[in-house]
């Protein structure tokens, strides 16, 4: 027998109706690709658990006051949110002043890499740290437009509206993504290539 | 990753395998992937590289999402 899907335009709409069931499925349909994504933009599960709740918290908010518009565009509306907190809260820890190398590179961040590099990669050899290490260590367009598209599940047509390129543009930055993870794999965790 | 004939980029190979191709496209690069070898290598490394990739999965706590159900059962839709 095939169940059909229900489709997130009806979970919002019976969910305003009153059905708040509705909003648990949507949360469940969303929250590993929503909180994937967040937790490898900010590197902390404390923050990303914060950003996760404003995100949706927001969404309940905006489904609540009757606001909510983009019709069958649920997903990329949410990852938006997220995206802007997470943005919102790179610029408030940007006002701690940081040291940063002369490629403008912040020190700190160079010193946990190879840090980690030391303890995690070879003693912990956990695999999905070395990954997200090395995610970390991609130019942020490149770090983006991986993880809008691989974790968060956006099309490349949604990620170049929401981040305001060409869809040639993001797919360049993808591909680049996809070429310096394979470098940075091979300079820095040959052990984790099958 | 090394070059390949110019019939198919590099980014018809990331719509492909993320289903962002036409059927069209779809049918036209398989059929290259069969004598193409460069093609298909790149098809390997790209795949190998998301197979890593897709390694990745982390969850919200529960505490977050019942703090989110509670958040959503709570107040009534007039109070906004």
């Amino acid at each position: 027998m095939k169940i059909q899907r229900i489709s997130d335009q009806e979970l919002i709409k019976n969910y305003v109706s009153g059905n708040d069931a509705c909003l648990e499925m949507l949360i469940k349909r969303y929250k590993s690709k929503v909180y994937t994504s967040i937790y490898l933009v900010v590197q902390d599960a404390y923050i990303a658990e914060d950003i996760f709740q404003e995100t949706f918290i927001k969404v309940i908010k905006t489904l609540k006051s009757g606001k909510y518009e983009e019709s069958g565009k649920f997903q990329p509306w949410v990852i938006r949110i997220a995206r802007n907190l997470a943005i919102d809260y790179y610029r408030k820890i940007r006002k701690v002043p940081t040291i940063t190398t002369e490629d403008g590179e912040d020190l700190f961040e160079r010193l946990n890499f190879f840090e980690s590099n030391a303890e995690d990669l070879i003693i912990t050899k956990q695999r999905d740290q070395v990954i997200r290490e090395l995610i970390k260590q991609l130019p942020a367009d490149q770090k983006e437009v991986l993880i809008l598209r691989n974790y968060a599940d956006l099309s490349f047509k949604e990620i170049a509206d929401l981040t305001q390129v060409s869809i040639n543009t993001a797919l360049g930055r993808m591909r680049y993504a996809l070429i310096n993870l394979k470098k940075l794999m091979e300079i820095h965790a040959p052990h984790i290539c099958r | 990753m090394k070059l390949m004939q110019p019939n198919f980029t590099q980014e018809d190979l990331i719509r492909f395998v993320y289903k962002e191709t036409s059927p069209q496209e779809n049918i036209d690069i398989l059929k290259a992937l069969d004598y193409d070898i460069a093609l298909k290598n790149s098809l390997n490394e790209i795949l190998e590289i998301l197979g890593y990739l897709n390694e990745l999965k982390y969850e919200p706590s529960e505490t977050t999402l019942k703090i989110l159900n509670e958040e959503a059962n709570s107040s009534s839709l007039e109070m906004y």
